[in-house]
C-alpha cells in the first residue's frame, strides 16, 4: 500500500499520482503497477455532435414567410391584385437567400454564396424596376454597380484567402479597395446622369484611402509597433 | 434487435410525473440533464448476455423504470416503452445526459465493468432510494440467473410478482396536508470559482474509510454520520472560500450543504419514484471563523430543528401547491419550463454550495451478501455548481465520492485531508489518472 506524502491518504493501486494533489506515489517496496485494474474504463462518453441548422432554417423560413404571406393576402384583398407585396414578398426572399444558404455553404465555396447572393440581389432590383419604378436605371446603374461590388468582393477574398494572410496587409487591401469602387461608382454616375465621364470626387477621397492603406503597409513591416498595439489593445 | 414487451397487468400506460420529478426537465439542457448514478460490485466478472436477461427481467417488474420522456401540451410524461433497454460496458465519464433516441428512449441506462453493474438515472424517473432497489433487484435477479439463488427481501424485489400499486404511487400528492405552506426563500451561498472542464468531463474522487471510525468520531460530538460528513464537507468549502478572499476586503458568502431528505423514513410509503426534499444546512463565515467542531454542531442544529415531520410537511405543501395552482396548470408547457428555470435559478443550486447525498448502509438477504463487494454512488454534474458529493456504506467501508466538472481538486483534498487529520483512514480512488 502506498500513501500519499503530501496528503496522509491511502492511494489505492490503481493510483500513480494522488488524485488530491498531484504527487507522485514513490513507494520502493511496491512500485506503482500498470497492470492494477482501474476504477473505471479508458472509454470516454463524448456528446455526439447535433446539428440544429435544418431546425434553424425551418424557423428562418416562416419568421419570413409570415409577413409575406399577410401583405400578399391584405393586397389581393384591398387592390385585387399584385403591387407593393411582391416588393415585400421579394424582400423576405432576398433574406432568405442572404441567410439560410450561408447555414450550409462551406468556407471554401464562399464564392459561390457570392454568385448566389448577387443573383438574388439582381433579382429583386428586377422587381423593384418592374412593379414600382420603371426606368432605364436598372441596366445603366444598379446593373455595373452591382457586377463591381461582386468583382471588388470577389477579388479582395481571392487575394486574402491566397496571397495576403497579416491582418493589417488585409485591412490595407480592404482599404485599397475603397477607390476603386469609388471610381466605378462615379463613372457609372456620370454616365447616367450625363452620358459622359469626368472624374473628379472619387480622386479627391481615393487619395486619403490610399495613403491610410500604405500606412498599414508601413506598419505591418515594424514588429515593434504591433507587440504595443497587441498589449494595448487586446480584448 | 429490440424486443417488444408487453405491458405488466395494473400498470398504467403513462404516468405524471411526481412532484420532484417536475423541475428536472424543464431545467435540462442540451449538453446537461439531473443524473446520479448507483452501482454495485459482485464478486465475480460480469456476463453482459446474463445481465442483458436479468435487466429485461427487472424492467418488467417495475414500470416506473419502463419509461420514456414525453412532452405534453401541458406537462411532461412519461410514457410505456416498447422495446427492451440494452446493456452497454462501461465509460470513463459516468453520468452524462443520455442523448435523444439513446438507449431506445430511456431514461436511464445500465452498464457493466469487470465484477460492476452501475445504473444511471434520469432524476425524474426515480431518487437515489428507488435506484437502490431497482439495482438491488437487477443484480439479485442476475445472481439467479448464475445459479445462485435471491430471496426477495431488504430492498430486493421478486421478479416473478406483478408491481404493486404502492411501488407506483406518487407519495408527494398523497401525504401533503397543508396545513402549513413553508417559503423556500434563503440566502445565495457560496460557490467556488474555479475552471471547469470540457463539458462531458465528470471527475469522481472516492475516498473509503471505516464506518466504525467515522461513528466513533461523530459519536463523540453527539452527531450523526450524516451530520458528521455534511459538517466535514461544509468546513473544507469554508477554507476554500477562506483561501479564495485572502487578500481581498470582500464579505465571504455562507457555505451550505443541500442534504437530500429521504420522506419515507417520515411517512408509510413503499413507492420507487421520488419522494425526498432538501435541507441546506451550513455556516456564515461572515460571523467569523467557524472551528470544525463548530461547523459540524451547526449542521447538527439545523439539521434537528428542521427535519421533523410537520415542519417538511409545509415543504412539501409548498411544492405540491405549486403544482396543483389552477394557472400553473392552464399554462402551457413551454411558459412552465421558463418559469420553472427562473425558479430553478433563484432556488435551486444558486442557494447551496455543494450537494451531500446519503444512502446510509445498504441492506441485501443474507443469501446476496457474500456475493456483493461494495456499492458506490455519484452524483452526477451539476448545471451550475462545481460539486456533488454522495456516501454509501456497505461491510464496514463508507464510500464518500465527490464529483466535480472543474480541473482543480483543492475541495477534496482539503475534505480528506481533514478526515485523515482527525484520525480516519482514508483510501482513495478516481477517474482523473489517465491509462
Amino acid at each position: 500500500m502506498s500513501y500519499c506524502v503530501n496528503c496522509g491518504v491511502e492511494l489505492a493501486p490503481s493510483e500513480r499520482v494522488c488524485p488530491l494533489c498531484g504527487t507522485e506515489a514513490v513507494n520502493p517496496r511496491q512500485p506503482f503497477d500498470k497492470a492494477a485494474p482501474k476504477p473505471f474504463p479508458a472509454r470516454l462518453d463524448i456528446f455526439a455532435p447535433t446539428d440544429n441548422r435544418g431546425f434553424l432554417a425551418l424557423v428562418v423560413t416562416i419568421v419570413l414567410c409570415l409577413p409575406a404571406a399577410v401583405c400578399l393576402a391584405c393586397d389581393a384583398a384591398y387592390t385585387h391584385g399584385a403591387g407593393w407585396s411582391m416588393l415585400v414578398a421579394g424582400a423576405m426572399a432576398l433574406l432568405w437567400v442572404f441567410i439560410v444558404p450561408a447555414m450550409y455553404v462551406r468556407r471554401h465555396a464562399v464564392l459561390i454564396l457570392g454568385v448566389l447572393d448577387t443573383a438574388a440581389v439582381l433579382g429583386y432590383l428586377w422587381m423593384i424596376e418592374h412593379f414600382a419604378a420603371r426606368g432605364p436605371w436598372l441596366v445603366q446603374l444598379a446593373l455595373p454597380l452591382v457586377l463591381l461590388v461582386d468583382f471588388l468582393f470577389a477579388a479582395d477574398y481571392f487575394l486574402m484567402a491566397r496571397a495576403v494572410s497579416a491582418r493589417l496587409r488585409r485591412a490595407a487591401l480592404a482599404v485599397a479597395t475603397v477607390p476603386l469602387f469609388l471610381v466605378g461608382l462615379e463613372v457609372c454616375l456620370d454616365r447616367y446622369l450625363d452620358g459622359r465621364v469626368s472624374l473628379s470626387w472619387s480622386f479627391i477621397v481615393s487619395v486619403p484611402c490610399l495613403l491610410f492603406a500604405l500606412l498599414l503597409v508601413v506598419l505591418d513591416r515594424r514588429e515593434r509597433f504591433k507587440r504595443e498595439m497587441r498589449k494595448r489593445l487586446h480584448m | 434487435m429490440a424486443v417488444k414487451n408487453e405491458r405488466p397487468a395494473g400498470a398504467p400506460e403513462w404516468y405524471r410525473l411526481d412532484n420532484s420529478a417536475l423541475i428536472y426537465p424543464a431545467v435540462m439542457r442540451r449538453n446537461w440533464a439531473a443524473m446520479f448514478r448507483v452501482s454495485v460490485t459482485l464478486t465475480e466478472t460480469i456476463r453482459p448476455d446474463v445481465l442483458q436477461q436479468a435487466l429485461e427481467d427487472t424492467v418488467r417488474r417495475m414500470p416506473t423504470f419502463r419509461l420514456s420522456l414525453r412532452r405534453g401540451l401541458f406537462w411532461y410524461y412519461l410514457d410505456l416503452n416498447e422495446p427492451m433497454p440494452r446493456v452497454e460496458p462501461d465509460v470513463l465519464n459516468p453520468c452524462k445526459k443520455i442523448d435523444k433516441g439513446e438507449n431506445g428512449g430511456y431514461c436511464f441506462r445500465v452498464r457493466y465493468y469487470r465484477e460492476r453493474i452501475a445504473l444511471e438515472l434520469f432524476h425524474s424517473i426515480s431518487d437515489g432510494t428507488g435506484a437502490m432497489v431497482f439495482l438491488k433487484t437487477l443484480a439479485a435477479r442476475y445472481l439467479t440467473l448464475r445459479g445462485h439463488p435471491i430471496p426477495a427481501g431488504e430492498g430486493v424485489l421478486d421478479c416473478g410478482e406483478e408491481p404493486r400499486r404502492e411501488e407506483m404511487e406518487d407519495s408527494h400528492l398523497k401525504h401533503a396536508h397543508f396545513q402549513r405552506i413553508e417559503s423556500r426563500r434563503e440566502s445565495a451561498a457560496y460557490h467556488p470559482a474555479m475552471t471547469r472542464e470540457p463539458v462531458h468531463t465528470l471527475s469522481v474522487i472516492t475516498g473509503r474509510m471505516p464506518v466504525e471510525q467515522v461513528h466513533e468520531r461523530a459519536g463523540a460530538l453527539g452527531v450523526t454520520i450524516n451530520e458528521y460528513l455534511a459538517g466535514a464537507l461544509c468546513y473544507a468549502f469554508c477554507r476554500l472560500q477562506k483561501k479564495e478572499l485572502a487578500g481581498k476586503k470582500q464579505r465571504p458568502k455562507p457555505v451550505k450543504i443541500s442534504v437530500p431528505i429521504n420522506m419515507r423514513s417520515f411517512y408509510p410509503s413503499e413507492t420507487v419514484r421520488n419522494f425526498s426534499l432538501f435541507v441546506n444546512p451550513g455556516v456564515d463565515p461572515s460571523y467569523g471563523d467557524y472551528s470544525f467542531e463548530e461547523t459540524v454542531l451547526q449542521i447538527h442544529h439545523f439539521m434537528r430543528l428542521r427535519l421533523n415531520e410537520k415542519y417538511l410537511n409545509a415543504v412539501l405543501s409548498a411544492n405540491v401547491g405549486n403544482q396543483k395552482n389552477a394557472a400553473a396548470r392552464l399554462a402551457p408547457l413551454f411558459l412552465k419550463n421558463w418559469a420553472m428555470d427562473i425558479g430553478y435559478r433563484l432556488y435551486g443550486e444558486s442557494r447551496y454550495t455543494v450537494s451531500l447525498s446519503n444512502l446510509g448502509v445498504m441492506k441485501a438477504p443474507a443469501a446476496m451478501a457474500p456475493y456483493i463487494r461494495r456499492f458506490d454512488f455519484i452524483m452526477g454534474p451539476p448545471r451550475t455548481n462545481t460539486h456533488g458529493s454522495t456516501a454509501v456504506s456497505w461491510d464496514g467501508v463508507l464510500n464518500l465520492t465527490v464529483a466535480s466538472v472543474v480541473e482543480e481538486t483543492e475541495a477534496e483534498r482539503l475534505l480528506f485531508t481533514e478526515l485523515v487529520r482527525r484520525g480516519i483512514h482514508v483510501l482513495v480512488e478516481s477517474n482523473r489518472n489517465p491509462y
